[in-house]
């Protein structure tokens, strides 16, 4: 009787077993290499918003706008001809004959009109959309296909499908009419959302083709080889008719970790080739295990201490210096972060044109007895400090330290407020809104950049209407140098508009500066030549595989 | 016998709506507005989150959800995730792999359990059982993600014998580590239980008189003695599972293993509430249905047990 019992146990195993054996080999062909991912959420140009998507598509699409790797600055890629505009509001496309996507069909303005109105057409619920409306460029035409909500929350139906400000010329050839000057216009296009898709993407009525996600077709330097393995990997090769220069390598082959510890683990053993980031635990040991192959390197993260603007507490000046002076960021970079944060100086990332050094000031720089000077002086100033985090991101660690420095400089009270996860931080943040009874105190903040530009952090966090402006600044001098900014015929005087709106920031001082988080990563022996961009992306196609 | 578990498996239908009610309610209760847990830290476009929140029923009020959810199911549709992939097709991928892991940590349970709980049982106070009880009081005092973490460094990142994390070279390969590592701590319990109520049963009367009516030792062991003693060890191998299954959200997350496990993570996180209802409740349904199999499996190792 045992033995039939497990005799028949063996067998369900054999036929799971059976199953699964489908998946392959876990090995890499000749010139493949593999880049570590977690797994996409979506794998469409026009949704794709995280990291995993991302690494994903800039391998499978080649968008009009590539960055220059030490400066960041726009660049034209080899699919594009010219982006030209006299009065930043009518933009002229040409793009390069040659081009195809993956299924042969050639690459033209007819493919990036329908792809962008796809994009923006609001029932089409796709992450990115906001690309092309006030948030981004600001197509003409945008408001009708995605209308904004109205005071009740629901939306009205668009009354137009297409996007009246995308014109086509020729074949090779389309204008691009914003609603208003934008100086930008060029670095924006660089991002995921503006990368075209072939017709076959799209059913005759417009919707996408089913399944399409799970082997996307683009026009980049790799194609899909087979479907999207969910949570296991992701298989492209190197696509031979590609029109641009071809990879040094055969392929990339993603694959997918749950957590960044697995990624350490498999690139300790060689199982697999480069990661764009590492888990906090192996900070300390990766300079030693991985020697030249570890990366460290400035990225646009960009870590600060929001304020409440409606908390009394918090109102004077000299009391949010007060704090900034109190903490030694330094200490915190260097002991609890092993130096992969470098202090923060500004108000924007240093990967952008246009950053100085010190536009902080004093107020960036550790002094305690400046800051319990300035702490005396201020009136009215909060009981107890509190900082808010949410408990999901790793920071209880530099939040207990950077509380318990405040507390020794300024001899006040403080502690770290522990939030479930982000979004449950802003709902609380929303409900002392409406009782300003409550203190909320400083919470974290953090922004990584979309597209290389100085306006990128200025508006979403400290213009008025920013979309990651949750303490409420809003200063109309500021909002009208960065619209100046926006609207400046060239890329100096847009610079010039934006840094005269950044020094506002250092007389206001709305948020406290911390640090800018740098990229760690690393690379097994099998591949030489690994760069990771200020996206966190890695320069697949220069990579050789030697192993 | 055929009514008894036509019964059984009657309660089971009660237990499914109670099982999806209780967790889609606290997936509702989870604090935080769901879509911009989607955005994480940037605030999503008011137009896209209006729309999102409106094709995810997510603006209704908690009945409504459920009772949409509901009914879906009984169409066949298992819901959506915020990424649009049909829940159905989630729990297709992911349930095999977790039943994978899990069965084949049976496995090594009971080879390795029965299999040393025998020799120590038989040779009691031998060197041989005083190893094996120190080896598993060893085990059972290391917490699983340690030995997780230490499993996977020695043997596959030093010694490399076998892949240090993912599915990709198929079972039984990939399978071998974390199989083990959820294994261990039952295995070392399943020793000793087999171990404990062997040497009982030994002493026992009957076992005596089969040795006195001159049966030889190996009848005596293996069909009187040991057959008895498996009774508890099934009934611990049973409710085990669902531990199993438990130890192996742990265990997946340090072998990248595409189980439930992170599945349930990150739905859990998103708010996701289809996916997480649609993976417990299948885990509710599996730990019942393996109850009903170790509660036959008594009449059939002890015919003195009867159903009715």
């Amino acid at each position: 009787m045992r033995r039939r019992t497990i005799s028949i146990a063996v067998a369900g195993l054999g036929a799971t077993a059976l199953l699964a054996s489908s998946c392959g080999g876990g090995s890499d062909p000749e010139g493949v290499f593999s880049v570590g991912i977690s797994e996409p959420q979506f794998m469409l140009p026009s949704a794709c918003n995280e990291t995993g998507c991302a690494e994903v598509l800039d391998a499978l699409y080649l968008g009009l706008i590539v960055y220059n790797p030490d400066t960041n600055a726009p660049e034209l890629s080899s699919l594009a001809q010219s982006v030209e505009s006299l009065d930043n509001i009518t933009w002229t496309i040409v793009i390069n004959e040659g081009h195809t996507f993956h299924d042969g069909t050639p690459v033209t303005s007819d493919t990036f009109i329908n792809s962008w109105n796809y994009a923006a057409y609001g029932p089409n619920v796709q992450n990115n959309g906001y690309f092309f409306g006030p948030d981004g460029i600001y197509v003409k035409g945008y408001d009708d296909v995605s209308p904004a909500p109205r005071d009740d929350g629901t939306v009205p139906e668009p009354n137009a499908t297409e996007m009246s400000g995308l014109a086509k010329v020729s074949d090779t050839e389309f204008t691009v009419t914003l609603e208003k000057p934008f100086s930008q216009f060029k670095t924006v296009l660089g991002y995921t959302a503006f990368f075209p898709m072939p017709d076959a993407a799209f059913n005759s009525d417009g919707s996408l083709v089913d399944e399409f996600e799970e082997a996307p077709i683009g026009n980049g330097p790799y194609m899909m080889d087979g479907v999207w393995d969910h949570n296991v990997q992701i298989r492209t090769v190197a696509y031979p008719e590609f029109a641009g220069d071809q990879p040094k390598n055969n392929g990339v082959r993603f694959k997918i970790y749950q957590s960044l510890d697995a990624r350490w683990a498999d690139l300790q053993s060689n199982e697999l080739d480069v990661t764009d980031a590492l888990p906090p635990s192996a900070l300390n040991s990766a300079t030693q295990i991985l020697g030249d192959r570890y990366i460290n390197q400035p990225s646009s993260s960009f870590q600060f201490l929001g304020f409440p603007t409606t908390d009394p507490d918090y109102e004077d000046v000299k009391v949010r210096r007060a704090i900034s002076q109190a903490i030694n960021r330094l200490e915190i970079t260097d002991t609890i972060f092993s130096g992969t944060r470098v202090p923060s100086t500004a108000f924007v990332s240093p990967v952008v044109s246009g950053y100085r050094e010190d536009t902080c000031g004093d107020s960036c720089e550790y002094d305690p007895e400046a800051a319990k000077k300035l702490w005396n002086e201020a009136d009215p100033k909060p009981d107890t400090i509190t900082i808010t985090y949410n408990n999901d991101g790793g920071h209880k660690a530099w939040v207990d330290a950077a509380c318990n420095q405040i507390a020794a400089t300024l001899d006040v009270p403080c502690n770290g407020v522990p939030k479930p996860s982000f979004s449950s931080l802003l709902d609380d943040l929303d409900a002392t809104r409406t009782n300003p009874d409550v203190s909320f105190g400083p919470f974290r903040l953090g922004w990584v950049m979309d597209y290389p530009s100085m306006q990128n952090f200025l508006s979403p966090l400290y213009s008025t209407t920013g979309s990651s402006n949750f303490y409420g600044y809003s200063n109309e001098q500021f909002d009208t140098l960065l619209s100046e900014g926006n609207s400046a015929s060239d890329d100096e005087s847009a610079i010039a508009n934006y840094q005269a709106a950044e020094d506002i920031l250092s007389g206001d001082f709305p948020v406290i500066p911390l640090w800018d988080a740098n990229t760690t990563g690393g690379h097994s022996t099998n591949v030489t030549s690994v760069t990771i961009d200020a996206f966190d992306r890695i320069d697949k196609a220069n990579v050789e595989v030697i192993g | 016998m055929g009514r008894y578990i036509a019964r059984r498996l009657l309660q089971l239908i009660p237990v499914f709506f109670g099982a999806t009610f209780l967790i889609y309610g606290l997936v509702f209760l989870i604090p935080g507005d769901p879509v911009q847990r989607l955005f994480g830290e940037r605030q999503p476009d008011p137009a896209q989150a209006a729309r999102i929140a409106e094709e995810y029923n997510l603006d209704d009020p908690f009945i409504v959800q459920y009772l949409k959810y509901i009914g879906g199911i009984f169409t066949g549709d298992f819901g959506t995730t915020f990424s649009g992939r049909d829940v159905a097709d989630i729990l297709l991928e992911r349930w095999p792999v977790t039943l994978q892991l899990a069965l084949t940590a049976i496995v090594i349970e009971i080879i390795f359990g029965i299999g040393l709980g025998l020799i120590a049982g038989i040779k009691r106070g031998s060197i041989a059982d005083r190893l094996i009880l120190i080896a598993t009081l060893v085990v059972v005092s290391i917490p699983v993600f340690v030995l997780g973490i230490v499993v996977q460094y020695v043997f596959g990142i030093k010694l490399g014998w076998f892949p240090a994390t993912g599915i990709t070279d198929g079972w039984p390969t990939s399978y071998i580590l974390p199989a083990t590592v959820i294994a261990a701590l039952s295995l070392a319990y399943v020793a000793r239980l087999t171990r404990t109520s062997l040497v009982e049963n030994l002493r026992s009367d009957y076992v005596r008189t089969a040795v006195a009516k001159g049966l030889p030792r190996r009848r005596v062991i293996g069909v009187h003695a040991f057959r008895n003693s498996l009774i508890p060890v099934v009934t611990f191998i049973g409710a085990d599972f669902g531990f199993l299954l438990a130890g192996a959200v742990v265990t997946e997350g340090i072998f990248n293993i595409p189980g439930i496990g992170n599945a349930l993570f990150t739905a859990v996180q998103l708010g996701e509430a289809p996916t997480v209802v649609g993976i417990t409740t299948f885990l509710v349904v599996l730990i019942l249905l393996v109850n009903l199999l170790v509660d036959v499996l008594y009449g059939v190792l002890d015919p003195r047990i009867r159903y009715d």
